[in-house]
């Protein structure tokens, strides 16, 4: 294929800014699909990214496009994360880009990921075409927009195309543009073979099904290949794309982007941002690959102690298809045997649970997050540590680093207020304050990062009432004056509720704590004291007295079954929580650390 | 042969008006249902043998001599004195019997001096009446129809006739009730001199309109008057001390049966211990007949479809409308013999249980004593009066050992 007729563009976008439905309609114009067999975003194809809205895996498609001076050209769209969890999987895939449609609601106006994606998108000087959609709202104000472009982004104005997914207004217009405006791939066909990995997926039949763009020479079947993060080979067993049903090709040449089926065993062998070299003349691998690491981590224990094995094998299948997916067995005297798994972030975390819950139908604890602190000792050792448990003694600490992330957030000047000050409840560290227009405002603040994985984010957008937009990367590490609290249930350590956070802090929120686990355990036969303690030194305490009434006092007409089934009842619900000690902890409790310093908090 | 004693229970579900905190299958139904359902009763009686037969029921032995019956509901003081002599005709005339017990559930409003006459005539010899309350607003925010004039009036009655084995049902936890009223209440049970009293505490659950109210947080049926559970407990323990204190012995957890004469003895058994419902808790076998009755031959449980309609239906087509048949495993066994027995002040033989059952509770024991929740005297294992009202959670907590593998299996 002549890469003068090859464009390999993606569509960035502000979560719920209309990513996916544009998708939609470039694919149902170029006749890539029927109207018969669109089904609402087709691209967002697993269960969970449908009823969430969010992207989570990448895909990239090859359109056909004839254009207006009447060429046809391969158009490959490839589709990115849209969360900020997936930052890397997101720069990954501009990688194999040389455009990107910059897609901005016309009512919300330019947003954190609006700015990020594109600062990202600039970095990789890949050219840019915004799109201002949803024009067919009634709030739509695509001249403010517009204006904010130009103000936030140096776009110019004139360079927006206004557009309507939903309606199609404009779209054929935005095909036009990708043709006209975005450079064709460049590189020698004869040159050794790099190809940059952007996406992988596991497949039950096929093994590890690599999303591919070739830079620089050629792939073809039956080519051993290496791939330059393991320096493991194989041989190409099957090449294509995807029109999106998947079409299999005889070459993948300079430009172009595609599928490898190479016997590959498990996506963490092809890993996203590696490079597949030809094994006989291998080239230098392009720059960029880094191995993900979680910043995440957390506890996953199931309810019954016999799912062990069920969980086990449902996260080996999780890992399979998620190279970003991190586990390892743990124990806690609380929760039993379990595994302490990493996670990208938070998102990543709940949709590791949900598919837990719903593809493996696996009841499971979760723990508090936690990051990963770096901890020196006394004796002058670092150790990093993940676990609140695994927290050395206080006394043999001199010093916790913890990460720190640099946050923007673009809101509404009248939030801005309420902003500010959860910023700085959250430890945060003011770097920047822009108005983008006299409505809108850019904060830049470094943050760190246990206090975004607590509840920022759902805070932030209860104090801005939805509007403000969020997003983040990692910028290092800050010395903390941190301690670990804590929690005994009945006299007993609950290691699962442990916690680490700043020593401002450790009072009131030891406090919250305590009084959300009095009100999510239930009342026992005997009464049980809550305390939240550093060290030895016990900070927060509360009671839950004993139960007092729980007999079934009726047996009538001896109908001795309804009482049975009562009492089994209860024994099943007994099941579900877990014992610590004498006390029966339900699953619910596990999380209350999560919700620890919430203004909704009653305690 | 020896005999055995068996239970008679026959179901009257047919009340005037649904009280509001009712969680029983029970109701108002047309008076024209109540010929076609005593026919219907009277011909599973007759025929019970041939009905069990065809419903997978063990047909109950030569030997068993009935020794017990019971007519429950409902409200089965609403039938006329002849209607329910005529189901004690048919008990009669089916089973060998040897009668010592003979209970009539009655409403105080429903009693006169004529119909107690023809009770006693009837051979019932023992009444139990729904008493509830002796406050009338209590009375009235529950939906009784009775008052607590009614009590009195109906007490001299059936005292007058000659009945000298009265059991009075009360309810801790009404809409309204306060510790004085439940004293006064109290004082004034102990006043008449009931030979026997069962006191339930108020169960909440999604089954009865006041239950449904109070879960949903309204305030229908008084449903915001309701005692909280702590208060609740506490009406239970009062009543627990003053009856202890009157002369009752307590010897299930709802029931207190009065010591007179040789069995003022503490450690004797008062005579007046209901000897239907023991069998209840001692698992031994009844009958039960009418819609909703449940039965239980030492082996099987079953109970019958609880629709009167339904009922009526299938008799008329000489058919049982059993539901919940199931055959009683040993595990189960185990399970009822526990949460059955401890349900009585007398515990369970624990070296006895524990030889039958091939089982060993001595961890899960060991741990509920020390937490003074039960006790083991003289080979007896039984719940402390700490924990007699959350009864269930140490129930519960002895028959998850059981499943758990907690308590060591013994060899052999």
């Amino acid at each position: 294929m002549d890469p003068q007729f090859i464009r390999n563009f993606c569509i960035i976008a502000h979560i719920d800014h209309g990513k996916s439905t544009l998708a939609d309609r470039l694919l149902e114009l170029t006749g890539a699909l029927s109207q018969r067999e669109m089904t609402a975003q087709v691209l967002d194809s697993m269960e969970l990214e449908r009823e969430r809205g969010i992207t989570i895996k990448a895909k990239s498609i090859r359109l056909h496009y004839r254009a207006r001076d009447g060429h046809t050209y391969l158009l490959n769209l490839i589709d990115t994360p849209g969360h900020v969890d997936f930052s890397y999987e997101v720069s990954r895939a501009l990688s194999a880009c040389e455009g990107a449609l910059l897609v901005v609601d016309a009512s919300q106006g330019v947003e954190a990921q609006t700015v990020a994606n594109a600062f990202l998108a600039a970095q990789h000087q890949l050219t840019l075409i915004p799109v201002i959609n949803k024009i067919d709202l009634p709030a739509a104000q695509p001249e403010l927009v517009k204006e904010q472009l130009e103000q936030v982004l140096a776009l110019p104005a004139a360079d927006a195309l206004l557009i309507s997914a939903k309606t199609g207004q404009g779209v054929e217009e935005v095909l036009e543009a990708v043709v006209r405006r975005i450079p064709p791939p460049a590189g020698d066909p004869d040159a050794p073979l790099r190809a940059l990995i952007f996406d992988s997926w596991f497949d039950p039949y096929r093994g590890a099904v690599v999303q591919v763009r070739v830079q620089q020479g050629r792939l073809v079947p039956h080519l051993r290949i290496r791939l330059c993060a393991t320096q493991q080979e194989y041989e190409v067993e099957e090449l294509g794309a995807f029109t999106p049903k998947p079409v299999r090709l005889a070459e993948l040449g300079p430009g172009e982007v595609g599928f490898v089926i190479a016997n590959i065993k498990q996506v963490a062998d092809a890993r996203v941002g590696d490079t597949i070299v030809e094994a006989a003349r291998p080239a230098e691998p392009l720059p960029g690959f880094q191995a993900i690491k979680p910043m995440v981590f957390a506890g996953l224990y199931p309810v019954q102690a016999d799912q062990y094995e069920e969980l086990r094998d449902a996260l080996a299948k999780l890992q399979l298809n998620d190279a970003a997916f991190f586990y390892e067995p743990e124990s806690s005297a609380a929760l039993g045997f379990g595994f302490r798994c990493g996670f990208l972030g938070l998102l990543h975390m709940e949709i590791v649970q949900e598919r837990l819950e719903r593809e493996f139908s696996l009841d499971v604890v979760t723990t508090a997050p936690s990051v990963r602190y770096r901890i020196t000792t006394t004796r002058g050792e670092v150790l990093e540590v993940d676990n609140p448990t695994r927290f050395p003694p206080p006394n043999t600490i001199a010093k916790i680093e913890e990460p720190i992330i640099t946050a923007m957030i673009i809101t509404s000047d009248d939030s801005v207020g309420a902003i500010l000050q959860l910023c700085e409840e959250k430890r945060g560290v003011q770097k920047n304050f822009e108005y983008l227009s006299p409505k809108r405002v850019m904060l830049t603040y470094e943050l760190p990062l246990n206090e975004i994985v607590l509840d920022f984010y759902d805070r932030l957008k209860s104090v801005s009432r939805g509007y403000a937009s969020l997003d983040y990367q990692l910028a290092g590490w800050r010395e903390a004056d941190l301690v670990k609290l804590d929690i005994l249930v009945g006299g007993e350590v609950v290691d699962a509720l442990a916690m680490v956070c700043h020593r401002d802090q450790a009072y009131a929120r030891g406090r919250e704590l305590v009084g959300r686990l009095r009100r999510l355990i239930p009342r026992q036969m005997f009464e049980v004291p809550i305390q939240a303690a550093i060290g030895s030194r016990v900070i927060a305490r509360e009671t839950i007295s004993a139960l007092r009434k729980n007999v079934l006092a009726k047996c009538y007409g001896g109908d001795v079954t309804r009482k049975r089934k009562l009492l089994e009842k209860q024994r099943e619900g007994k099941k579900r929580m877990k014992r610590v000690g004498r006390v029966d902890i339900p699953q619910e409790a596990f999380l209350a650390v999560l919700k620890v310093g919430s203004t909704d908090s009653e305690a | 042969m020896a005999l055995m004693e068996l239970g008679v229970y026959i179901q009257v579900p047919f009340c005037q008006s649904k009280c509001t905190y009712c969680n029983f299958r029970t109701g108002v139904f047309s008076p024209s249902l109540y010929a076609p359902y005593l026919e219907a009763v009277c011909n599973e009686i007759r025929n019970h043998r041939t009905l069990y037969r065809q419903a997978g029921v063990d047909v109950p032995a030569d030997n068993w001599v009935v020794d017990t019956v019971y007519i429950g509901g409902g409200t089965p003081s609403l039938l006329t004195p002849e209607d329910l002599a005529r189901l004690l005709d048919a008990v009669r005339a089916q089973f060998q019997c040897c009668w010592r017990e003979v209970t009539l559930e009655a409403d105080p409003e429903t009693v006169s001096q004529e119909k107690a006459a023809a009770w006693r005539a009837a051979g019932i010899n023992r009444i139990s009446l729904g008493v509830q309350s002796f406050d009338d607003r209590e009375l009235r925010a529950a939906g009784r129809q009775h008052r607590r004039a009614d009590i009195f009036a109906a007490v001299g009655w059936l005292r007058e006739v000659g009945f000298d084995n009265l059991s009075f049902d009360l309810i801790a936890g009404l809409p309204h009730q306060t510790a004085a009223s439940w004293e006064a209440t109290l004082a004034e049970l102990i006043g008449l001199r009931p030979e026997h009293v069962s006191i339930y505490m108020l169960e909440i659950d999604e089954h009865s309109r006041l239950g449904a109210a109070v879960l949903a947080g309204s305030r229908k049926y008084s449903a915001d008057a309701v005692p909280d559970d702590d208060t609740i407990a506490e009406f239970y323990l009062c009543a627990c001390r003053q009856l202890e204190a009157a002369g009752y012995e307590h010897y299930e957890i709802s029931n207190w049966a009065l010591r007179v004469g040789a069995s003022r003895e503490p450690t004797a058994p008062s005579r007046f211990r209901s000897q239907h419902n023991l069998k209840y808790w001692r698992r031994r076998p009844y009958l039960g007949f009418g819609a909703g009755a449940h039965s239980f031959n030492g082996r099987q449980r079953w109970a019958n479809r609880h629709d009167p309609n339904d009922y009526v239906a299938a008799l008329a087509q000489n058919r049982l409308p059993v539901e919940q048949l199931e055959t009683i495993g040993r595990q189960q066994a185990l399970e009822e013999v526990i949460f059955l027995g401890l349900r009585q002040r007398e515990g369970i033989d624990l070296a006895a249980v524990e030889a039958e059952y091939n089982v060993s509770f001595t961890d899960a024991v060991k741990r509920l004593a020390s937490d003074g929740f039960v006790t083991v005297a003289e080979g007896r294992l039984r719940l402390t009066p700490a924990a007699l009202t959350t009864a269930n959670a140490v129930l519960v907590e002895l028959l998850d050992s059981i499943q758990s593998g907690r308590c060591t299996q013994v060899a052999g």
